[in-house]
């Protein structure tokens, strides 16, 4: 009777070891694969931004440069849309991958705004009236720089939406781990007894 | 019924230009020099958008499609009716349609000021 009772003490003891066993593999690997999506995602993120940024930089300097030269050099235009154009490629490149990690911090259609703000030149009445000329490239620097601070800003909340911000202190979350432990070793208690 | 096919790749394969003093392969040379004589001689003119390096620029794609309504005296219904868009992007497609679109507007709202 004794002996059966000591094997019945091992059996649970086994496979409560067992369910431990895969209870840890499970929270540290998912914890593992969470961090990892996390860091890879937020490098991600800042290459966007930084793509962003510096287009923003390009395309304010070449417009203004046009506008101090009323609408010459044709070389550097060209070569600024061919540029903004592969810009854009690129963009659509790192939409893609930011559905890997289930996120979507633009849309086509923000793509396609910025697209147009870009590579849309001025007609010939524009480029013949130097006041004209003037006033498109500066509504177009400020829709620009609206439209990409936006852009960065909607990606920043589209992330933490995702990856929430962890705001609990270590005390928090030593109180919080310990009341599980206890809730486990009740559970043990119970299932022994 | 006569058809066509023209493959904007033969033109340019750098699509951003807009007017031909802009530089080669520009969306007004498309326009005057192939499109519109093509939708004038043809019922039915495929474009096949692919083959280009890169993305459309906005404005080639603005002054050699929907710039056949505002320039070349299309009107929008006879563009629905003759030209066709071909590629495996779809997203260049609906964008060229959405500046027919804008132009078709345009037009009605020079109609009415008239």
């Amino acid at each position: 009777m004794q002996e059966a009772s000591t094997l019945n003490y091992d059996i649970v003891f086994r496979v409560l070891t067992f369910l431990i066993t895969i209870l840890t593999w499970f929270v540290v690997y998912n914890g593992a694969t969470h961090l990892a999506t996390r860091n890879e995602s937020k490098e991600l993120l800042g290459d966007l931004h930084n793509e962003l940024k510096d287009k923003l930089d390009e395309a304010v300097e070449h417009w203004i440069k046009i506008i101090k030269s009323n609408g010459e050099d044709k070389i550097e235009r060209s070569l600024f849309l061919q540029h903004s154009l592969i810009h854009i490629s690129h963009l659509r490149h790192i939409k893609e991958l930011f559905t890997i990690y289930n996120l979507s911090p633009m849309g086509d259609k923000d793509i396609d705004e910025l697209k147009r703000l870009l590579t849309e030149s001025p007609d010939k009445d524009i480029r013949a009236d130097a006041t004209a000329l003037s006033a498109f490239y500066n509504e177009k620097i400020s829709q620009l720089s609206r439209k990409s601070y936006t852009l960065i800003k909607n990606s920043k909340e589209s992330y933490n939406l995702r990856f929430k911000p962890n705001n609990i202190s270590i005390h928090e979350q030593l109180k919080l781990g310990f009341k599980y432990v206890l809730m486990a070793l009740t559970l043990v208690l119970v299932l022994t007894i | 019924m006569s058809k066509c096919t023209l493959n904007v790749s033969d033109f340019t394969k750098d699509a951003f230009n807009r007017f031909i003093e802009d530089g080669d392969g520009s969306g007004e040379g498309f326009r005057i020099e192939i499109l519109s004589p093509a939708l004038k001689s043809y019922d039915t003119v495929t474009v096949n958008l692919d083959g280009i390096h890169d993305e459309y620029g906005s404005s080639f794609l603005v002054e050699a499609f929907a710039n056949l309504i505002r320039k070349s005296g299309f009107s929008y219904d006879e563009l629905k009716q003759k030209l066709e868009l071909k590629s495996e992007n779809l997203r260049w497609s609906k964008e060229i349609w959405r500046y027919i679109d804008e132009a078709k507007k345009d037009s009605a709202g020079s109609l009415l000021r008239r």
